[in-house]
């Protein structure tokens, strides 16, 4: 299967991908303490091969965190941030406790989130416990998407853009489906609008 | 000298000497070098799994199918199978924490050893498995192939001084 998107159901996307961010800001401030700055989400729909690259350099050094998706949908909650970037984000917590952190903070953020796709979509979306790795971008990020994408190759994605802190760090928050949840997720929130206009 | 020509995930390059081939950030994706040194021609894919199942929309995507493409594409430049040889990198396993029963790093290492034994080409040497990603140039003047890898994060250390050289 392969999914164009018309420019309606794109912009509905974009609704959906901006709830998930809304969501995503408090558990962020509450944790670190710190204030919030979104940037408008990002639609992806591409190929596997292309999603790592679509993220930065394949050899930029990124610690990230992956937790799977399952229920209704099947796809990953992936968080994204440069390593020396945690001693800003998480300055009282000890070096060597920082990656746990950085896990629970996503699973908190992907619960957060994925709570609000579930209430918006009228669909069960779980998560599973967090793995991370800090690597080469591509090498990390592809590995992901083989799981995502493994039954069929196209994958879409969310992008969330978040700046934490008075230095502005940047974290990014992708969430992915498969085709399937994909179409799943597009009907879902076709009929949550018919049913609301 | 000439800057190496790039290959990304799921794509492949075939070139003669002088030029280089390169292919960055390899995971668990699998990379199969294989080279001729009667022509100095060298192959190279980086394939994301081991086998085609649905969508066949790039071959290089899979093992199966992309080494069966691109060994094909070498014969229609005149390069016989008998003068050629492989070698493998990548397989990774990047988070060691998922348990299952073969990772889709293994499970890369057993399409591409099983194929290429099928095919009857020799795999000379590799760099495989492990939980960290790797960056390679392939040398088209002897085949020779130089493995990278990251710093390691917190201690910035570099995993090694030299390129790994297959």
């Amino acid at each position: 299967m392969s999914m164009i998107l018309d420019p309606f159901e794109r912009d509905l996307l974009l609704e959906v991908a901006s709830i998930a961010a809304g969501k995503s800001i408090a558990p962020i401030t509450n944790v670190t303490g710190q204030t919030v700055t979104i940037i408008p989400p990002r639609l992806i729909l591409d190929h596997m091969e292309k999603i790592a690259d679509s993220m930065g350099h394949p050899e930029d050094l990124k610690t990230v965190v992956f937790i799977r998706i399952i229920g209704d949908a099947h796809g990953a909650v992936v968080l994204l941030i440069d390593p020396e970037n945690l001693n800003i984000l998480l300055p009282h917590i000890e070096n060597n406790l920082k990656i746990s952190a950085l896990e629970e903070i996503t699973n908190i953020i992907s619960g957060a989130s994925l709570g609000g796709l579930s209430n918006f979509l009228g669909l069960e979306l779980l998560q599973s416990t967090p793995h991370s790795a800090t690597d080469m971008l591509r090498a990390v990020v592809n590995e992901i998407v083989t799981e995502v994408g493994i039954s069929n190759a196209q994958i879409l994605c969310f992008a969330i853009h978040l700046k934490v802190g008075p230095t502005s760090v940047p974290i990014t928050l992708y969430m992915m489906f498969d085709d399937i949840s994909s179409a799943k997720i597009l009907e879902s929130g076709k009929k949550h609008i018919e049913k609301n206009t | 000298m000439t800057a190496p020509i790039n290959v990304p995930t799921a794509g492949y390059a075939i070139s003669k000497f002088p030029d280089s081939l390169t292919t960055l950030g390899i995971g668990s994706c699998i990379v199969i070098c294989l080279y001729s040194q009667e022509h100095q021609t060298g192959a190279l894919i980086h394939c994301m799994l081991p086998r085609t199942e649905n969508d066949n929309s790039n071959p290089y995507r899979c093992v199966d199918t992309g080494l069966n493409q691109i060994v094909v594409e070498l014969l229609h430049r005149g390069i016989k199978i008998t003068s050629l040889t492989a070698k493998l990198v990548g397989g990774s396993q990047m988070f060691p924490t998922i348990e299952s029963e073969q990772s889709i790093g293994e499970l890369n290492i057993a399409e591409a050893t099983h194929s290429l034994h099928a095919m009857g080409i020799p795999v000379v040497a590799s760099d495989l498995g492990g939980n960290s990603g790797r960056s390679l140039v392939f040398d088209l003047n002897n085949g020779s192939v130089s493995i990278s890898r990251s710093a390691i994060w917190p201690t910035n250390e570099v995993d090694t001084n030299k390129p790994k050289v297959l």
